[in-house]
């Protein structure tokens, strides 16, 4: 092989294949956007959704505010929101080397859910000044809190995986249990607020949120992508990891801190919704195997095409109405999920 | 390069590992050898500082524990005992991960020729797409092998590299690990239970016993019927080959008075 050609051979066609696979998720991710866009309940037909988008000015206002208001920020909503969980759950599995872990089996959904109950039903913050963000603040305290615990356990026990599942599933009926005695002392105002946004729903979208959720991505995914090779080491095992120079318990507890920030802004905004975290990285993990350059992104843009097609399910399974998302994504998950799986051949990749 | 332990002492809890060893590694082929749970892992890890043992670890004449962390990765790589990569990656990739500590988002040229170069020389450049779950348990021994020497090091330390070998390729990697002592000036240090690859292969030999070093020296000086059954239990009848070398023939569990 010609050292100025290193694109020649294998390697390079194995890189040209992965890359096509991002390629083509791009593609399918906004091909699913555009379609949430076109449906909702007000069933506005496509030349009236196409003359909003793209000459707003001489569209009427009803037109424009469902549009612009409502389904642009929910469609972008459904791709950021599970972005997050797809990133968090390839992140989360590889920190703690266990296929199982993601932020809902390990609880870290639940425990940023009852953090957001927590500041709903009784306005208690356990970050000090920052009133305004009561909600997403608490959701991110509790959610690094109980990844704190995972990881500690994980490092007790030495990473052993059925300890961890175990311990994580521990946590997660915790703090379910702490969400429930919170429904149980709320007002009906309060209860009927936490159910809904139990139920995980991307109908809260607004453009501010949206500049929070993609802000967080903005910050971690970069941090994790500069990472992406100390990571792909990391599944070697730790002493492995270590004699190549890797600092395992620091890449951990920095990574975690970063998966922590994206699980709570995504479940404080979106409610607790499970399946893709664990989901998208298996489906990217079986096309591109688990170098991080391709696993990441491509967990990222299977999450966030996985809570897309949700959101039009949502839509589509009771005309007229809006079915809660995180229903929707196991109803469309499964079966994806469970076709790739049956699909696989040996050496996919 | 000289890679030394000075009374290296090491505990796992209660349990004392290491007792006082002292090792110099200077060049060649360092076979380590030992019954289990003689400590052979555990000064193999203490070396590579990964364990922090009292007494030192000096690589030329700096204390390990002091060397930062991507330098010593760069000139000490350590291949783990049972070492089961359970990584989605391809061969190729994962050999490549021995170079990490050069890697750039893109692979360069250098890399994907270094990567290809050792899955030549180990024979295994036809695996280079399989997934390393996939290949059997020899090939990955081999591919690990690869990896460790992807990072162009100083000094190799091995943990029993040929467990999972037949024995064409446990010979084959003790040719290559010499060729690396020999020609890239590597020093190799090996954990082995086979004394024959040892005698064979080594140019020094460490006999460790309960944490101690019961005996050092050439194959010829350390590889006797005396130390065999002192440390092993065991009796054996040691021949010579063509090259002088010992040719050691195990013949019964030893009884009491077989030291005498």
């Amino acid at each position: 092989m010609s050292a100025s050609m290193p694109e020649r051979g294998f390697y390079g066609r194995l890189a040209r294949r992965r890359l096509l696979f991002l390629a083509g998720a791009f593609c399918f991710v906004l091909a699913s956007a555009t379609m949430d866009i076109l449906t909702g309940p007000a069933g506005l037909s496509l030349s009236e959704v196409v003359a909003a988008v793209f000459q707003p000015g001489q569209s009427e206002a009803t037109l424009r505010t469902i549009v612009w208001t409502f389904r642009i920020p929910t469609a972008a909503f459904a791709l950021l929101i599970g972005c997050a969980l797809g990133v968090a759950g390839a992140e989360m599995q590889t920190i703690l080397g266990n296929p199982l872990a993601s932020p809902f089996t390990l609880g870290v959904s639940a425990a940023a859910g009852f953090g957001a109950a927590l500041a709903m039903v009784c306005g208690v913050a356990v970050a000090p000044g920052v009133a305004a963000f009561i909600v997403p603040a608490n959701a991110f305290v509790f959610a690094t809190l109980c990844s704190l615990v995972v990881y500690g356990i994980a490092k007790i026990k030495r990473g052993s995986s059925e300890t961890i599942i175990l311990c994580g599933i521990a946590l997660l009926f915790l703090f379910n249990s702490g969400v429930a005695f919170l429904e149980y002392i709320a007002s009906e105002d309060e209860l009927q607020a936490v159910v809904f946004w139990m139920f995980g729903s991307l109908q809260g979208a607004t453009w501010p949120k949206l500049a929070v959720v993609a802000s967080v991505l903005a910050i971690a995914i970069p941090i994790i992508a500069s990472q992406a090779w100390k990571l792909t080491a990391l599944r070697l095992g730790d002493v492995q990891a270590q004699n190549l120079g890797i600092d395992v318990e620091r890449l951990r507890l920095r990574i975690l801190i970063l998966v922590s920030m994206l699980t709570a802004v995504a479940v404080c905004f979106a409610g607790t919704i499970g399946f893709i975290g664990l989901v998208g990285p298996h489906l990217a993990r079986i096309l591109v195997g688990e170098d991080q350059r391709y696993f990441l992104p491509l967990s990222g843009l299977i999450g966030a095409l996985l809570l897309s097609l949700a959101s039009i399910a949502s839509k589509m399974l009771f005309p007229g109405a809006i079915f809660p998302v995180g229903i929707a994504t196991s109803l469309i998950g499964v079966p994806f999920f469970t076709a790739m799986i049956i699909g696989r051949k040996r050496n996919s990749w | 390069m000289i890679l030394e332990g000075v009374n290296l002492d090491f505990s796992y809890g209660e349990t004392p590992a290491l007792k006082g060893v002292s090792v110099t590694i200077g060049g060649g082929v360092t076979a380590v050898i030992g019954p289990n749970a003689s400590g052979k892992s555990t000064l193999l890890r203490c070396l590579c500082g990964l364990l922090r043992p009292r007494g030192k670890a000096l690589l030329d004449g700096v204390d390990v524990a002091r060397l930062k962390a991507p330098e010593l990765a760069r000139r000490v790589s350590y291949l783990s005992q049972g070492f089961w990569p359970q990584a989605f990656l391809t061969v190729f990739e994962f050999v490549l991960l021995g170079r990490l500590h050069q890697l750039s988002w893109r692979v360069s040229a250098v890399d994907v020729d270094c990567v290809n170069r050792l899955l030549r020389e180990f024979g295994i450049a036809d695996l280079a797409s399989r997934r390393i779950t996939e290949v059997s348990g020899g090939q990955a021994q081999m591919a690990a092998i690869a990896q460790a020497l992807a990072r162009e090091p100083q000094v190799l330390l091995l943990d029993e590299p040929t467990s999972n070998l037949d024995m064409k390729h446990q010979f084959e990697t003790g040719e290559l690990l010499r060729a690396l002592a020999g020609s890239r000036g590597i020093s190799v240090v090996v954990a082995l239970h086979d004394l024959n690859l040892a005698a064979r292969f080594a140019d020094v030999v460490y006999v460790l016993n309960d944490g101690r070093v019961h005996s050092s020296g050439s194959p010829a000086e350390t590889l006797t019927a005396e130390m065999i059954a002192s440390v092993y239990g065991v009796s054996a009848r040691i021949g010579f080959g063509d090259d002088g070398r010992p040719e050691v023939i195990p013949l019964r569990v030893a009884q009491p008075d077989a030291t005498r």
